[in-house]
């Protein structure tokens, strides 16, 4: 299984930190989430047989090391065969120390691209730079196929909208929770079962913004307010069947614990008088599959309020822009890795309308 | 009875006058004998208590405070104390040197001198080559880095010297990486198939916030973890950091750092020592890791010394694994089962070899096999069963799914899914049962049931190559709209013959074939599937467990009315919890008093129609 190969243009990508997360967490039991660093002969290998596979002879193919701090030996031989096999090759956000380790360094392409490699410790999420590559090529010469200007992240969203289309239903009835008609209905459940490799990368990719998120503003690395010495890590908070698929992979990745809030609501009593499950001053952060217009959101949010959590912030999947970028206030904004906005509603048949609207 | 590993570390035998060295307060084990004698007997009357097969004495490092002769000299007579109090005789025990135990002294004469390396390696150990060949009755070879090693069964424990950096300033844990794979390799050769547990002085990993790397040179350490991994290394006992305590090592495979904690310090943290009792039922090979501590008691006070004491597993869970897997049991487990957990009032656990009730009249040579597919692994049914107790899962009162489906007893699957650990642990549980089981070879869909199912099922959803998906519970229908109910697959072409849903509780599996034999929900699709198999982390129904019970023709007629004819299921759980049914029929509302006149609370887990 290969989540982040990505074809964009004239070259093939691979996110090399998110197929060892997957190695360590789900295929072996090194459960260190996205925590990780070391990339693994075994991931190299499952790599190598995916470009095989379906990529010919002679392609492009970006190897993307960000957040990879260090190597198992001999990995050097799988970009070698891959090298000798035909296929161009170029490493980005790599490290010198790993270019030595492979003993690629008297690999002198002149369009090769010093620059300072960014890490945060695993622990302390201290922000460390180390010397590297932003673009390394393994080759001598020639074929300066990944520009300088490329953004990997306008690639994703392009990809994620193409992939989200088929998903994308006829629905032109209410929203289930606010009173609005939607023209579409995201089916996040088939989206998520037809494409598991694609979806497995956003959550990646996800719990990557959660972490920087909280890490610019805290609490991440979840230190207690009153006492630095303590850790008050916060909880992932589930509220529907698509979310609990989304919250357990997130708690492996972040090394979170969850809650499932579904079971509040319809059954409030059963909680209240069993257990109280919300635990006051904990801070939570409720993970939804799509927000449209966050009806859900603050109920839960008002939930979690009521009893004594600190709500911290909403994450999700897709969300959609309903206001213009300047309008938003960001503390109230959901963190998501797609969002659905006015440059792509259309492609994807979503509209949200009211009586009053004109149509 | 197992044999024991008897770990103990950090003696710190310190000269107390000061005149060679710096002197240390910390320590119950001086240069007075009588002293020393009494602490040591204490300690040996406390291991004679322990029921054992044989004993293995493992010292990793600073048996002596600054290295000196004198040190030594009464370190040795400790150990040979010890040894004679417990019968180990020198070829049950490990002594292995640590940055005390090296002469500094020697080290600087050494370097006025301008001895090469080689004879300052030779020269900073003379004291404790001197304390090893009386002990061991053999000389210390300073130029290996693997001086010694011990077989305990399948166990290879070997002694590690990690003092090659030490010198006249002290110095972190290093190996020279080359010769030292050369010499593990060797061990390898000659022990294929053993599990190897390295035995040395300093610590890979910090527990403390400052010393978080641990004591060992950092490049070094990454280069050694790769080493490790490639000679299959399962465990290091070390010492050094005078806090007991075991964890993974950081991006290793599950290599476990075990500490001993120091044996004679006076002040915090408290002495302490572990026993690795060797468990080898059932094809696994386990060491139980046990910790005891130096406690005072003022009332109760049991010496000078206060008294050793077996530290509770959940006082220590947090710095400490309860035990380490040095090789997990073969497919086929052992056909006995001794006992499951204990009952309680509340709940029965049956066993699933009760052998009592076969049912309809099945031959019984098809139930024999229906048995052999059993699931069965004591060590995470065990650990299952202890998360229910400790978190206090198991709840009684009245709780209701369904008009048909009620029960006195529930088991909170969402509590128990609430941490992290606890998760992952039975998101493990359920890949253990797939993989034993062997069910994925031919699966072709592996679909989650309800939220608790759906976070069951996702490590084995990513791990697995298959397509998955979810579907609500059957008595959370109407809770969701039309396309969260639906499966998103058309199975028109037989595509997906073989199914696994996997779920958190299974009872008398009415809702499991509801959900596939019924017209409104996907009978469709599962009329074309051969093989459903559903997989639980519990089974709270009356039957006799065997693979066969979810199935139509194998229920008692008193429950087939009204019931989905589906016979196609093969059913494995990892636990059986007895849960008691409600006693009302159909007329339960008006007939229980609890309901109908509000007495208490009534759980109701699904929507009214």
């Amino acid at each position: 299984m290969i989540i982040s190969k990505l074809p964009s243009g004239n070259f093939i990508y691979y996110n090399l930190h998110s197929e060892e997360v997957i190695t360590s967490n789900f295929i072996e039991d090194i459960s260190l989430g996205i925590y990780c660093d070391r990339l693994q002969s075994i991931t190299m290998e499952r790599v190598n047989a995916d470009i095989k596979a379906s990529i010919s002879q002679g392609s492009n193919i970006v190897f993307d090391f960000k957040k990879v701090e260090a190597i198992q030996s001999n990995l050097n031989s799988y970009f070698t065969d891959l090298r000798n096999e035909g296929y161009n090759i170029v490493f980005i956000n790599i490290t010198k120390d790993i270019v030595n380790s492979l003993g690629y360094n008297f690999f002198n392409h002149p369009d090769n691209l010093i620059s300072d490699i960014i890490f945060f410790d695993k622990i302390t999420l201290d922000r460390r730079v180390k010397e590297g590559y932003k673009r390394f090529y393994f080759f001598e010469n020639g074929n300066n196929f990944y520009p300088d200007d490329f953004r990997i992240e306008d690639a994703f969203k392009e990809h994620f909208k193409n992939k989200l289309i088929p998903f994308s239903d006829d629905h032109g009835e209410q929203h289930t929770s606010s009173f609005v008609y939607l023209t579409s209905y995201i089916n996040l459940k088939k989206f998520i079962s037809h494409e598991k490799e694609f979806c497995m990368y956003a959550i990646y990719l996800l719990a990557v913004k959660v972490l920087k998120e909280w890490r610019k503003i805290g609490p991440i690395p979840f230190y207690s307010d009153e006492n630095k010495e303590k850790q008050d890590t916060p909880i992932l908070v589930c509220q529907s069947l698509n979310s609990s698929y989304i919250v357990s992979i997130l708690s492996n990745l972040l090394k979170l614990d969850i809650l499932i809030l579904d079971k509040i609501g319809p059954i409030n009593k059963l909680y209240s008088s069993l257990d109280k499950n919300i635990i006051e001053k904990k801070n939570y952060i409720v993970v939804s599959d799509i927000v449209c217009l966050g009806t859900e959101v603050k109920i839960v949010k008002n939930i979690i309020q009521f009893l004594g959590g600190f709500y911290l912030g909403n994450v999700s999947l897709i969300k959609t822009e309903t206001l213009k970028k300047e309008h938003i206030k960001k503390k109230d904004a959901t963190i998501a890795v797609f969002s659905i906005d006015s440059s792509n509603n259309k492609d994807l048949k979503y509209h949200i309308k009211t009586d009053l609207s004109d149509e | 009875m197992n044999n024991l590993i008897l770990h103990i570390s950090d003696l710190h035998v310190s000269d107390q006058s000061g005149e060679l060295g710096y002197a240390n307060r910390n320590t119950h084990l001086t240069l007075d004998v009588e002293n020393n004698n009494s602490y040591i007997k204490q300690f040996t009357e406390k291991i004679k208590t322990l029921e054992r097969k044989d004993l293995y004495l493992i010292i990793t490092g600073d048996i002596t405070n600054i290295g000196e002769a004198n040190e030594f000299e009464v370190a040795g007579n400790i150990i040979k104390l010890m040894m004679d109090e417990l019968v180990i005789n020198k070829d049950q025990i490990l002594l292995i040197p640590g940055d005390h135990d090296v002469h500094r002294d020697s080290v600087k004469d050494g370097i006025r001198k301008g001895f090469i390396q080689r004879e300052q390696q030779k020269l900073k150990f003379e004291n404790f080559a001197k304390l090893y060949n009386d002990v061991k009755g053999v000389n210390f070879d300073s130029e290996k880095l693997i001086f010694d090693h011990m077989v305990i069964g399948d166990i290879l424990l070997l002694a590690v010297n990690s003092n090659f950096n030490v010198k006249q300033n002290g110095g972190h844990g290093f190996l020279p990486t080359v010769e030292f794979e050369q010499e593990l390799t060797g061990f390898r050769v000659l022990y294929p198939d053993h599990e190897f547990i390295l035995c040395l002085h300093h610590n890979l990993e910090g527990e403390h916030e400052d010393t978080k790397f641990g004591q060992w040179d950092e490049k070094n350490r990454r280069n050694l973890s790769l080493i490790l991994e490639r000679q299959r290394v399962k465990c290091i006992f070390n010492g050094n950091e005078h806090t007991p305590n075991s964890k993974q090592l950081s991006d290793s495979e599950g290599i476990i750092l075990s500490d001993s904690g120091p044996f004679s310090s006076k002040e915090k943290p408290s002495a302490s020592f572990k026993i690795y009792e060797i468990e080898t039922s059932g094809g696994n090979l386990i060491l139980d890791n046990i910790v005891y501590d130096l406690r005072t008691k003022n009332s109760t006070r049991e010496g000078n010394f206060g008294g050793w004491g077996k530290c509770n597993y959940e006082d220590i869970k947090k710095i400490e694994v309860e035990n380490i897997v040095l090789r997990k049991a073969p497919d086929e487990q052992p056909t006995e089962i001794d006992n499951l957990p204990e009952s309680s009032e509340s709940q029965e656990i049956i066993s699933a070899h009760d052998d009592d009730a076969f049912i309809n009249g099945l031959n019984e040579t098809s139930e024999v096999e229906a048995e052999k597919k059993i699931y069965k692994n004591k060590i995470l049914q065990d650990k299952l069963y202890e998360i229910v107790k400790t978190k206090k899962l198991f709840h009684q009162g009245h709780f209701h799914w369904s008009e048909t489906s009620r029960a006195h007893n529930w088991i909170d699957i969402a509590r128990l899914l609430e941490n992290i650990e606890d998760l992952y642990f039975v998101q493990n549980t359920v890949i253990d049962v797939l993989e034993k089981m062997n069910l994925i070879e031919g699966a072709d869909l592996i679909i989650g049931l309800g939220y608790e199912g759906n976070m069951i099922a996702s490590k084995a959803s990513i791990k697995y190559g298959l397509p998955y998906t979810y579907l609500p519970y059957s008595y959370r229908w109407l809770d969701h709209n039309k396309f969260e109910n639906e499966l998103p697959y058309e199975n028109d072409d037989k595509k997906y013959k073989k199914v696994i849903l996997i779920t958190d509780v299974v009872n008398d599996g009415r809702t499991i074939r509801k959900l596939v034999g019924k017209e409104n929900r996907e009978k469709k699709f599962f009329d074309n599937v051969d093989e459903i198999i559903v997989v639980s982390l519990f089974y709270t129904g009356q039957q006799t467990l065997n693979n066969n019970i979810l199935n139509f023709n194998r229920l008692p007629d008193e429950l087939k009315e009204g019931d989905e004819e589906v016979n196609n299921i093969e059913f494995y759980t990892v636990q059986q919890l007895k849960i008691e049914k409600c006693p009302y029929g159909e007329d339960y509302k008006t007939e229980c008093f609890i309901l109908r006149d509000n007495l208490h609370c009534v759980h109701k887990f699904y929507t009214e129609e």
